[in-house]
Order: C-alpha cells, then sequence, then structure tokens
C-alpha cells in the first residue's frame, strides 16, 4: 500500500518543498514516483524541453531519497488528466504539493487541486510543507478522523500496514450530540466500544493511542483538535456524497485540507 | 437549604421579578407606562420585520416536518397511543390558544379595521370591509398557530419521547448539552416564566372587564371595580379548584364545555343570522385570504401603511410569541402519543377553520347590520371593543340568553385560561414535573389573579401587555434556536438510531 504515488506538478514548486515531500512519503514505505505535468495547452518543442528538464530536476530529488521516480508529460484538462493518469501508470494514491488557496480562489476560481480532490476517487496525500520553522523529519503525530462507519474499512488496512512511523495515534470522533442526556451517554460508550476495536487492530503500531470524542462541527472540530496536538498528518476517510448540501458545499474531507496546517491523507 | 433553593431557583427568581415589575405599576403606573410604550416601539420599529419573517418560517418549519420523513415520528413511545380524544384535544387547544381573545374580537376587530383601515384604504368602504375581514383572518389564522405548533412539537419531542423534563430549557440540549441546568437553561425557563405571567394577568384583567361589561349589559347596573373585583374574586377560586383537580379532569371538561357553549352560538348565529350573507362573505374571505396569504405574511408595508401594520399585525405576533411558552407548554402537554403530521395536521387545520367560520359568523353580522341594514354598529363597538358582542346581540332575538351564554362561555374560557397557565407555571418552576405541589399552584394562582386586580386598581395593565410583548423579542430567537434543536434531535433518531422500535424496546429493557 502507498508503494506507488503519482505526483501531479506545474512546475512552479518550490524545491525544497519537494524535498520534504521525498522524505516525508519516503516513510510511507513508497518505493516509486509518477511526475506528472500536464499542460493546458499546446506547446513549443523548446517549451517541451524546458518542461522535461524541469522534471528531470525534480526526479534527482526524489532519486536522492531513496525513490524511483518517472516523468509523464500530457495535455487536457488537468484534473481529469492527473486521475486518469493515476489509474494508467497504476499508481496507489495521488500526492499533492499542496499550496494554500485563498478564499476567493477556493470558492469561485478554484484551482486544479480543488478539481483533483473532488473528481478523484483515489487515496490523496495533500502534503503541506511546514517550512523551515515547523521541519520535522519524522512523522510523529497522526490523527485519524473516524466516522465509526463504513470509512473505517477503508482506512483500516492502511494504518495496519503502512510504516507511518508515528509514536502517536489519536482516534477522533466528532459527533452530534444526541437528543438527551441518556442517549447520549449510551452513545458514548458505544462509540467507545467501537473505537477500542480500531484501537486494538493499531496495537503494536503505534506507541501511544488515545482516543478523542468531540461534540460539534465536524469540519472545526477536526481542525481545532490536529491543531492542538500538533499533528503531522490527518487521516480520513471518504465516502460517496450523498447528501445534496454536501454535493454543493463539498465533503469534510474535501474541506479539510483547507483548514488544518499538517498534510491530510484522504482514504476513499 | 441551599440544595432547596437550588431546586426552586427559577419559582424564587421569577417571583421576585414579577413583584419587580408589578409594584412600580401599583405605585408608578405612568412612569411604567411610558417605560414599557418606549420599549414596544423600538422593539416594533426595529424588529416588526423579524416577527413577520419568523411567524412565516415556523410555518414552512411545521409544513416541512408534517410532510417529511419525520412526520410518523410519534411524539410519545411508539406503543402510547394520544391520551385524549380527539373532541377533547381540538377542545382544549382551541381553548388554550385562542379562546376568550376570539369572544372580545370576533365582532370587534372586522369592525375597527372596517373604520380604521391602512390610510390607503377609504374607511367605512366596501373595500375595507373586504380588507377587515381578510386581515381578521389573517391575524388569527394560520401564523398564531404555526407559532404555538413549534413550541409544542418541540417541548412534546424532548419530553414524551426523549424523556426530558418538559421545560422550554430542555429542548435546547442538543444545542448547549449540559448547560441546560445551569444559568443558561434558568434564563431561557425564566423569560418562558416571565412571558407567560405578563401575558395571563393581562389576559385576567381585560376579561375581568370584558364579563363585567357583558354582566352591565344583561343586568343593566353600573359597573365599577368593585364588579371587577368581585368577577376576579370568584373566577379565581373556580380556577383554584380546577387546577388542583389535575388537568386530565378539570381542564378537559372545562374545555369540552366551552367548545359546546361556543359551538351554540355560532349555530345560532349561522342559523338566525344572516346565513346566505354569512357564508358569502366566508367563501369570498377564504378566497382574499388564500390568494393574498404569501403577500400579507411578509408585507411591512414600508411605503405605505406602516403604521397600521405596526399596530395590528406586528403587534398580534408579537403577542402570539409571548404566548407561545404557556400555549406551547399546554398543548405539548395534552399532545402526547400522537404523531408529528397528526399533530401539525390537527393543529393547524381545524382551529384555524373553527376560527374563519366564528369570525364569518359574528363579523358578518355586524357588517349585515352595518351596511345592508343601516345600523350604526361599527362605531358603537370600536368606541368600546369589549361589549362588541352584547351590542351585536341587541339586534337578535332571545338578547338575555344569549348575552348569559357568552357571560358563561366568557368565565368558562378565563376559568380554562387561567387554570392552564397556573398548572404550566408550577410545571416551569418545579423542573418540569408534570404533577408539581399544590402549594406553588396556589402562589401562581394568586399572584396571577392579585397582580390582575392591583394593576386594574392602578392603571397599570397596558403597560405590562407592553411588557409581554418586550418578553417576545428574545423569544423568536429561542424559537427559532429551538428548531434548529429539534431538527437535529430528529436528524439524529433517523440517521444514527435508524428511527423507531428498537429505540423503543431498548427503553423498555
Amino acid at each position: 500500500m502507498l508503494k506507488k504515488a503519482l505526483i501531479p506538478l506545474s512546475l512552479k514548486e518550490p524545491h525544497f518543498k519537494l524535498t520534504d515531500m521525498a522524505a516525508y512519503i519516503n516513510q510511507f514505505g513508497t518505493e516509486t514516483v509518477c511526475l506528472c505535468h500536464i499542460a493546458e495547452s499546446t506547446y513549443s518543442e523548446s517549451e517541451r524541453l524546458r518542461t522535461e528538464e524541469s522534471l528531470h530536476a525534480v526526479s534527482e530529488i526524489f532519486r536522492k531519497k531513496g525513490i524511483a521516480a518517472e516523468t509523464v508529460i500530457e495535455r487536457g484538462e488537468i484534473a481529469s488528466e492527473v486521475c486518469r493518469q493515476a489509474h494508467q501508470q497504476g499508481a496507489d494514491y495521488i500526492s499533492i504539493p499542496w499550496k494554500k488557496k485563498n478564499f476567493i480562489k477556493r470558492s469561485i476560481l478554484t484551482s486544479p487541486d480543488i478539481d483533483i480532490l473532488r473528481i478523484c476517487s483515489f487515496p490523496t496525500l495533500i502534503f503541506k510543507s511546514r517550512g523551515y520553522l515547523g521541519a520535522r523529519s519524522v512523522l510523529d503525530t497522526m490523527v485519524y478522523a473516524t466516522d465509526c462507519k463504513e470509512a473505517d474499512k477503508k482506512v483500516l488496512p492502511y494504518l495496519k500496514s503502512v510504516p507511518f512511523g508515528a509514536e502517536t495515534l489519536y482516534f477522533l470522533h466528532v459527533r452530534d450530540r444526541a437528543p438527551d442526556p441518556e442517549t447520549d451517554k449510551k452513545r458514548q460508550e458505544h462509540l467507545l466500544q467501537k473505537i477500542a476495536k480500531l484501537e486494538d487492530a493499531c496495537r503494536g503500531r503505534f506507541q501511544n493511542i488515545e482516543t478523542i470524542l468531540a461534540i460539534g462541527s465536524i469540519k472545526n472540530r477536526i481542525t481545532r483538535k490536529s491543531r492542538k496536538f500538533e499533528a503531522d498528518l490527518v487521516v480520513i476517510g471518504r465516502n460517496e456524497k450523498k447528501k445534496p448540501m454536501d454535493k454543493l458545499l463539498g465533503s469534510t474531507a474535501e474541506s479539510l485540507p483547507h483548514r488544518v496546517n499538517c498534510s491530510v491523507l484522504i482514504i476513499t | 437549604m441551599l440544595a432547596q433553593l437550588k431546586n426552586n431557583i427559577v419559582f424564587v427568581i421569577s417571583l421576585f421579578m414579577v413583584l419587580a415589575f408589578a409594584v412600580p405599576g401599583i405605585f408608578r403606573p405612568d412612569e411604567l407606562f411610558a417605560f414599557a410604550t418606549y420599549l414596544h416601539e423600538q422593539i416594533l420599529e426595529m424588529f416588526g420585520w423579524t416577527y413577520l419573517v419568523a411567524a412565516f418560517l415556523f410555518i414552512i418549519f411545521n409544513l416541512y416536518l408534517a410532510f417529511s420523513k419525520y412526520g410518523s415520528i410519534k411524539l410519545g413511545l411508539q406503543h402510547e397511543k394520544p391520551q385524549f380524544s380527539y373532541f377533547g384535544w381540538f377542545s382544549m387547544l382551541f381553548a388554550a390558544g385562542m379562546g376568550i381573545g376570539l369572544i372580545f374580537w370576533g365582532v370587534a376587530e372586522p369592525m375597527s379595521h372596517y373604520l380604521n383601515p391602512p390610510a390607503y384604504i377609504e374607511d367605512a368602504s366596501g373595500e375595507a370591509a373586504r380588507f377587515a375581514m381578510q386581515y381578521s383572518f389573517f391575524h388569527w389564522g394560520i401564523q398564531p398557530w404555526a407559532i404555538y405548533i413549534t413550541m409544542s412539537l418541540c417541548i412534546a419531542y424532548f419530553s414524551f419521547r426523549r424523556g426530558m423534563p418538559p421545560l422550554i430549557s430542555s429542548t435546547f440540549y442538543p444545542l448547549i448539552g449540559d448547560r441546560i441546568y445551569g444559568p443558561v437553561g434558568y434564563l431561557i425557563d425564566i423569560l418562558g416564566v416571565f412571558a407567560t405571567i405578563f401575558g395571563i394577568v393581562t389576559s385576567l384583567g381585560l376579561g375581568a372587564m370584558q364579563i363585567t361589561s357583558g354582566l352591565g349589559e344583561v343586568f343593566r347596573f353600573e359597573t365599577g371595580f368593585f364588579v371587577v373585583l368581585t368577577v376576579i374574586g370568584v373566577v379565581t377560586v373556580l380556577f383554584m379548584i380546577s387546577t388542583l383537580t389535575g388537568v386530565e379532569k378539570g381542564i378537559q371538561i372545562l374545555s369540552k364545555t366551552n367548545i359546546v357553549l361556543a359551538l351554540t352560538l355560532l349555530g345560532f348565529m349561522l342559523v338566525v343570522g344572516p346565513t346566505v350573507y354569512i357564508f358569502n362573505i366566508l367563501t369570498q374571505t377564504i378566497a382574499d385570504f388564500s390568494s393574498g396569504f404569501l403577500s400579507m405574511s411578509l408585507s411591512t408595508n414600508p411605503f405605505r401603511g406602516y403604521e397600521w401594520t405596526q399596530s395590528w399585525t406586528l403587534f398580534y405576533w408579537a403577542w402570539w410569541i409571548a404566548w407561545a411558552p404557556f400555549v406551547g407548554l399546554f398543548v405539548a402537554s395534552i399532545s402526547r402519543g400522537r404523531t408529528i403530521s397528526e399533530f401539525v395536521a390537527g393543529a393547524m387545520v381545524v382551529p384555524v377553520l373553527l376560527t374563519f367560520v366564528w369570525f364569518s359568523a359574528f363579523g358578518g353580522a355586524a357588517f349585515d347590520l352595518e351596511l345592508n341594514q343601516q345600523v350604526d354598529i361599527a362605531a358603537s363597538i370600536a368606541d368600546d371593543v369589549s361589549v362588541g358582542l352584547f351590542l351585536l346581540y341587541e339586534h337578535f332575538p332571545l338578547t338575555p340568553v344569549l348575552s348569559i351564554i357568552t357571560i358563561l362561555l366568557l368565565s368558562v374560557f378565563f376559568i380554562t385560561s387561567a387554570d392552564s397557565a397556573t398548572f404550566v407555571l408550577s410545571m416551569m418552576t418545579s423542573r418540569g414535573d408534570l404533577h408539581p405541589p399544590a402549594w406553588k399552584k396556589l402562589v401562581w394562582g394568586l399572584v396571577i389573579s392579585g397582580t390582575a386586580a392591583v394593576l386594574l386598581y392602578a392603571g397599570g395593565l397596558e403597560a405590562l401587555q407592553k411588557m409581554a410583548i418586550t418578553a417576545a423579542l428574545p423569544f423568536t430567537l429561542i424559537m427559532l434556536l429551538m428548531c434548529v434543536c429539534l431538527l437535529k434531535g430528529l436528524r439524529y433518531e433517523m440517521n444514527v438510531e435508524g428511527f423507531r422500535a428498537d429505540r423503543d424496546q431498548n427503553q423498555n429493557d
């Protein structure tokens, strides 16, 4: 799992960020990356040569970390083409070097990254470089935002087999408060039992495992808790969007990368 | 001692606050009136539109619940059957929700609108008559019931289905959790008590005046404060007896008596009065009401006639909202075992239709006298609205009998309202105990009657009515939040618990 990553590149990414990313995904046991540049318009032969050179330079960054690198240059609509390439190249996941988007870009102008998140049904890592101040070579703290439902079935195999190497794993479940105190108490007990099973399944892979139950808005709570625990990675499962409001506003998994200040692994 | 105080904190604070407002009403009625008027005018000026929007939202909310998947959820456990028969339930709904007000305004409101319509309508014209009937339907029609239903649904769901105490604060559990047991919860309940007391004291005072006017008309004697005081005294004794016998017996018997008396009067007017004319008015006004419903619901009339909207529509909406804690709690307590759809449909259709027929019959009879028989009844009624119905009777046979039935009806409505209010106040100040201690009922009964009598004497009753309307503003926000809480609760039940029998199963286990 997570052996091969497809990395969409605009080739404007700073190299230090890609170096951080290489170190980061190296911990997941990623052995191969497919560096993919999608051009939206036709370009000249000289431009093509420049692109190949840039991709080659990026490949070197990954190779230095012991990760084999392949390159792909294609033309088309970026998000759709990235998804198609991920299938075609046999990638296990897509890793996006994330650039912060402002409100206008998020809501009106959109960006290829946002489109990839929206349309791709591939496990996706949103990599956020901590920069020089927050640089930490190893992944120390992880938060798994569990829904205690279907998403667990998708995420648990990753937690059990991917060598994340984090010391602490928080199981975070955010829920609505039940309509009455008695039901709320029962619900809490029921959830703790469910999460205890998850804990048992992951025991041995993490030194500390803790469970946090929170009440309130899912997006806000995950953001706050991940900041509070200084998480290096938030893992979340993504379900099919069934509700009209989710289709309109986007799911939790889609909005989380804009909110949290660490990397996010979305399992679909 | 401290624990006892904490248990009765809502009771103690509410009692203290009622006295704190009643005392200036006795000793400084003019200052209290000026203060209350200022508050009242400012609120209607600044927030009048919120009442219109909120009342309209409550209708949408209720219809959504009734027709959505949540409609089949029962206000109680799944196996529970309704506690009262349809007749008993409708009688109590009607008595608590409209009752005395309908007797008071059944003739007076159409006549008032006819003579004093908004500036853009010529007064005492055909258009004014049509407008008068349309707006009488509107003010007493769907919106008041939507407001009551919203409050009742929330309380009934959280109390009877979720097993929480029947308090307004209980409905906030999905939003604020255990804080409902702290100052925030107390504040919500105290505000409910506050609005209920001010509302019922005002209603009691005005009701006593109308009964006295009626007695004066029938028996031809000079009415003074002593007669009003006697009326209040007699009614107090009666409603205390009723309330101490318990809600199942007292209120149900009185409400059924009420509805029989009201239907007798209505039947008389439909048969002996201008029958065809009444049905013409009913049909025409239903058409006007239906076609203009959306426009009336959201018309603040900022360009013309805003003063009229302020003094009638906005006043009514604020008044219904101020009444909502009392009526809502009471209606919830009699609606256990009904489904949400049944509750919404029942409470929004039957009382509204009865109200429409009532206004058509009595308002129509008055219009017939005014427009077709050239009897100058509108001006006389507009001069003193409390004698409106009695003046109408003078033009029909069996005048004394009709007047006595009306006085009886007023008294019974009066007793029922005071009885329900005493029960609700005691319940709200006893942490939602459905069997509150008798001494608390006694205290609230005496406080209500005493305050009404004293304020009638001192002249601070109108100020208190305006204070009740002031309390409606925070309550509008509270009610909107209650809708959010109810939706959260229902959604939780549907999505997390998977709705239904298994929940009851768990509770029984």
